[in-house]
Order: structure tokens, then C-alpha cells, then sequence
């Protein structure tokens, strides 16, 4: 059902098809034409999806984060003068962690469950309000 | 066109006594065409909702029912996507969005919508979503940032293999420069392969990035006509800046990005 793109191999184009949820989630959040909720009859716990997933902010966490992440390369000693690309063979080698947790971990679970359970009951039909809250 | 023929055998279907609305996938062309069989959510089929010039893409759904599972998700996806596949021209409408029956879609979407939305399928014509993210290997990047910042340098030497306690003012100092040079270098790698892929485009929205991963994330509108000239200059952009930073391409898809969302 999802459109098949030509895939190059060998080329250094990476064309990633879209597989999981976090992949979907991601095309489709906050995405499209918003009908106005008086209009709407939401599915229940849609509203999950509007939280964003993409907050960064920068707080001591964050930098917490950033310092753990750089403290834990194995690089050399500067003035060792070695190209990067030796200290990456080692990190792989090693297995080093190589993943940081991002800041934004959490938020794309909410949607999976859907056991939200507030029940949200048609408006009433004819209401005065309507339509795109945004353009 | 698909006319009452789906209608009658959709209302054969269902439970009589279940309380139903229309989930709207998008807004399309009045003469659409839709693919074969096209099945949503449910596997309910999807038909078009016709008013002037434009129309809805919509499937029945029962309203009492578990929401917004993955299965919707994947539903609603696969149905624009389709559709677009089929060189249609879609504007997705928000997911999760029921109207009652088909007098609310017609009397409270598409009467009072119809010029934007003609305007708005006018200029999406012929052209597809392409999603576009800049990918860093972050051992690359960080250890281009400790050599080339002797603060950094100098506080992660001093932080390192150090209690947390210990140091910690060091650390969050470490972590703040660090992710101000890592912000410095999403901003000139964004500008740097936008600058190459802007002309080629018909419109682009940057989504904001976190953490150290990505470089940029890009959704890029381009026309049918235009992709492949614009594949060949990312394959050549993502071999010169390949290992450091690794260039992704997803689509195309239906145009989420450019249907007036939030």
C-alpha cells in the first residue's frame, strides 16, 4: 500500500522505507488539514498526538546529557594528531555505547496504547463554530 | 467516481445499531479517481464525498470503539499514500478527525471550504512530499568539536573518569558549549544542503531537531517533474559529506506537511 521508490543500491543516498510506528507517527503529527473540534467528532484519545514530540529545551539535563555523551568518546589525547575515522574504528570495535538517549525518548509511546479512556460523545450537531482553527 | 454502490453494501455490514460517523483521510479533486479497493481503517472501503469542485476521502467508522491505535495509523497512511501513489492530488486532513454523516461533510467541510480548498489542491498539483533528514555520526561530530574547542577540550579532560559530584559544574559547562557548537553545526550543514536542494523546490517546512542525532529535518515539496534532478543532487551531496553526516530521503508521500496544518 505505501509507494515503493526506486531504491539505488550502493549510493550514499540512504532511502530508509518507512517501517514502524515511530516511522508513520512521525509523517503524519500534527499533520493536515485541522477541522475545528466543534465540527469534529474525535476519535477518543487522539489528542495524544498532538503532544510534542520534539521539545528540546535547554536545560541542565540536557547538558548533562551532551557532557556524558562527549566524555564518553575514546578519543586520544589531543595533539596525538590520529584522523577521526581511527578513533570511530575503535569505538566500534570496542562496542562503546554509541547510541545517546535522546531528550525526546518518551513522548511517541502515548500513542500505542490508545486505552485512553476518556469518552468523548458527539457534539451537538449543528454547532455555530466551525472548521479550520488554522490556516 | 464510486457512487452508492459502496454505500449500500458498507451500511449492509455493519451492525445496525452501532453509532457511526465518516473518518476524513483528505481533501481531493471533485474528478478524483481512486485506486481499486481502496480499504481504510477497519478495512472499510473508501469513497469520495463530492461537493463543486473538490471532495473528501472518507470510511465509515464506528465511533465507540478504541482510538487511535497503531492500526488506524497505519490505515490512514496507507490510504494517502496510495492515493498519491495514483498521481492524485491529496491534502491530508488531520488525523483522527470524524464527522457525523455526509450532510456535516458536505454543509460544514466542504460548502463553506471549497475555494481553499481548490486553491489549496491547485497548488499541489502534480507534486509530492519528499522528507529529507541530515543524520550526524556523533562520534565524528563530537570529536570535531573537542578538537576543535580547547574549553571543551580542557573540561573534558577535567570531567572525565570524575564522580558526577565531583565536577559538576564543569560538566554542565561542558555540556553547554557543547550543545551550543553542536547547534552551530545543524545550522550551517542545514544551510549548507538546503542552499543546494531549495532551488528544486516548491515549498519546504524545517522541522525543529533534538538532541545530537540530526543535522535537519526537512520536508520538502516537489513536483513530479523535479524529483529525479533532485535525487541526483542529494546522491552527490550525501557522498561529499558522507561519514559525518549521513543524508536520508523518505517518499514521496502525500503532502502532510503542506495541507495547512498546525
Amino acid at each position: 500500500m505505501t509507494m515503493q521508490s526506486h531504491r539505488r543500491s550502493g549510493g550514499y543516498l540512504e532511502r530508509p522505507a518507512p517501517s514502524g510506528l515511530a516511522d508513520v507517527i512521525e509523517v503524519i503529527l500534527d499533520k493536515g488539514i485541522v477541522i475545528d473540534a466543534y465540527v469534529r467528532v474525535s476519535l477518543v484519545g487522539i489528542e495524544l498526538l498532538t503532544i510534542d514530540a520534539r521539545i528540546v529545551i535547554a536545560s541542565v539535563d540536557t547538558y548533562l546529557r551532551f557532557a556524558e555523551a562527549t566524555n564518553r568518546l575514546d578519543l586520544l589525547e589531543q595533539g596525538g594528531g590520529k584522523p577521526l575515522d581511527e578513533f570511530i574504528g575503535n569505538m566500534q570495535e570496542s562496542g562503546a555505547g554509541r547510541k545517546v538517549k535522546g531528550a525526546v525518548s518518551g513522548a511517541k509511546k502515548a500513542i500505542t496504547g490508545g486505552d485512553d479512556d476518556e469518552d468523548e460523545k458527539r457534539p451537538a450537531k449543528k454547532s455555530s463554530s466551525r472548521r479550520r482553527s488554522t490556516a | 467516481m464510486r457512487g452508492g454502490v459502496d454505500m449500500a453494501l458498507d451500511e449492509a455490514d455493519l451492525p445496525v445499531d452501532l453509532d457511526t460517523g465518516w473518518f476524513v483521510y483528505g481533501v481531493t479533486d471533485a474528478d478524483a479517481t481512486l485506486p481499486d479497493g481502496l480499504a481504510g481503517i477497519d478495512e472499510e472501503p473508501v469513497r469520495l464525498v463530492v461537493h463543486g469542485r473538490v471532495a473528501v476521502l472518507v470510511s465509515r467508522i464506528v465511533l465507540d470503539r478504541p482510538p487511535g491505535r497503531g492500526a488506524d495509523l497505519f490505515a490512514y497512511h496507507g490510504v494517502l499514500d496510495a492515493v498519491a501513489a495514483e498521481d492524485v492530488t491529496v491534502a491530508p486532513v488531520r488525523f483522527g478527525s470524524v464527522l457525523a454523516d455526509e450532510q456535516e461533510l458536505v454543509e460544514d467541510l466542504l460548502a463553506p471550504e471549497e475555494d481553499y480548498f481548490a486553491e489549496l489542491l491547485g497548488g499541489l498539483q502534480g507534486r509530492k512530499e519528499l522528507l529529507l533528514q541530515g543524520v550526524y555520526e556523533q562520534e565524528l561530530l563530537l570529536g570535531e568539536i573537542v578538537a576543535t574547542d580547547p574549553e571543551v577540550a580542557d573540561l573534558r579532560s577535567r570531567t572525565r573518569g570524575v564522580p558526577e559530584e565531583v565536577a559538576y559544574s564543569e560538566r554542565v559547562r561542558l555540556g553547554e558549549l557543547v550543545a551550543r557548537a553542536v547547534e552551530e553545526r545543524q545550522a550551517a550543514d542545514a544551510a549548507y544542503v538546503l542552499d543546494e536542494v531549495v532551488p528544486l523546490t516548491d515549498d519546504l517546512v524545517e522541522r525543529p531537531v533534538a538532541g545530537l542525532e540530526r543535522a535537519f529535518d526537512v520536508a520538502l515539496l516537489v513536483h513530479d517533474s523535479r524529483r529525479e534532478e533532485l535525487e541526483e543532487r542529494l546522491e552527490r551531496l550525501a557522498e561529499e559529506l558522507h561519514p559525518r553526516l549521513r543524508l536520508q530521503l523518505r517518499g514521496p508521500t502525500a503532502p502532510y506537511d503542506f495541507a495547512g496544518g498546525a
